[in-house]
């Protein structure tokens, strides 16, 4: 295996950050990443954290998929786990990104895979990641961890990815890092 | 310097109760951990083997963990500054189980150098048994301090026992 780092994004004070131009010369891609979000209230769930929505090469049409379990909360303030799926989206959504809260330094760890991103089959990727931050005494949100995966149903090879948030922008600190993966 | 480089690397030759990452160097942005390991430990229950970043034994770790554990799922979590190590961070075999089974697990730390962010990992692991115990985790660690991470230490799965012989690690940094 060889790795390639590619490219690196460090978004601050915007909702959205892409990679582009990727070169189709390896066999996969992956991305280590963090991230955390300035905004200050709840999203649709009423969940303290944000979606960050993941699109290919622009395509902001509805042929996205993704599902993940996920672990949510901690013993004193109440656990949850589930399972969420979506089909004909816009964006692979995940949440991976805290708000805002009085305590700015705790970020999330991210990863994805993306094998074959540049062959004629419809592309997947397996995205799994999660943050920590301290709830009760700073009022930031539970604990979450999730483990999914994503497609996107198009054979296309894939040149340019983007990380956007529902509501509010990356504070300075959220960064991705972008590797492309020869298996030979 | 490559994009991807092994920086330590190690199979155990004895039990130990504990295995310690020094020195890392601070030249990459990531750091990805495998451990393959069994614990000293008589249980019908999956292990865990913990860590500590720095040395530090404060009450500044905190985590949260999904799982299917012999079918049945669930998640236990804390918030940050709740524990003294990392949760649930590497699912092991025991002592007691069918011989030469280890746990495995993988783990991530993004901008281990930072030194304006608490640090957070990701990871996934699992272990199965012949005597139908099986558990796939999956989950988070926090580490409530803005200092660059130098020092990882795996601990013992519990007082007084050790990480097997034969357990086996590696620990890689990503440019």
């Amino acid at each position: 295996m060889a790795v390639t780092k590619l490219a690196t994004l460090t978004p601050s004070g915007v909702s959205s950050a892409s990679f582009s131009g990727i070169s189709g010369s390896y066999d996969d891609l992956k991305i280590l990443g963090s991230a955390h979000s300035d905004w200050t209230g709840s999203w649709g769930n009423t969940k303290p954290y944000q979606v960050m929505n993941i699109q290919f090469n622009s395509d902001t049409s509805s042929v996205y998929f993704v599902s993940y379990g996920y672990a949510d909360g901690t013993t004193t303030t109440g656990v949850a786990d589930g399972w969420t799926s979506y089909t004909s989206s816009q964006e692979i959504a995940v949440p991976l990104a805290p708000n805002a809260y009085s305590s700015q330094d705790d970020f999330s760890a991210m990863e994805m895979y993306i094998p074959a991103y540049s062959g004629s089959r419809q592309k997947k990727c397996r995205v799994q990641g999660s943050f920590v931050t301290p709830y009760a005494s700073v009022g930031g949100p539970n604990p979450v961890a999730i483990m999914g995966n994503g497609g996107w149903d198009n054979t296309s090879a894939i040149t340019s990815i983007s990380f956007a948030l529902n509501y509010g922008d990356f504070v300075s600190g959220t960064s991705f890092t972008l590797y492309g993966i020869s298996n030979s | 310097m490559a994009d991807f480089e092994i920086i330590a690397e190690g199979t155990l030759s004895s039990g130990a109760s504990s295995i310690s990452l020094t020195s890392i160097p601070q030249t990459y942005t990531h750091l990805e951990f495998q451990l393959s390991a069994r614990g000293s430990v008589a249980s019908s229950s999956t292990g865990s083997s913990n860590m500590r970043f720095n040395g530090d034994s404060g009450s500044n770790y905190g985590g949260v963990d999904g799982y299917v554990t012999s079918g049945t799922g669930g998640v236990e979590g804390y918030s940050l500054n709740a524990l003294t190590q990392t949760y649930y961070t590497h699912p092991l075999a025991l002592d007691n189980w069918a011989a030469n089974i280890q746990g495995v697990t993988s783990w991530i730390i993004p901008n281990y150098t930072s030194t304006s962010f608490a640090k957070q990992l990701y990871r996934t692991g699992t272990v199965a048994d012949t005597n139908s115990i099986y558990t796939l985790r999956f989950g988070s660690g926090g580490w409530d301090n803005t200092a660059a991470i130098t020092q990882i230490d795996i601990l013992e799965p519990s007082a007084g026992t050790e990480i097997m012989a034969q357990s086996s690690y590696w620990l890689a940094g990503w440019a």
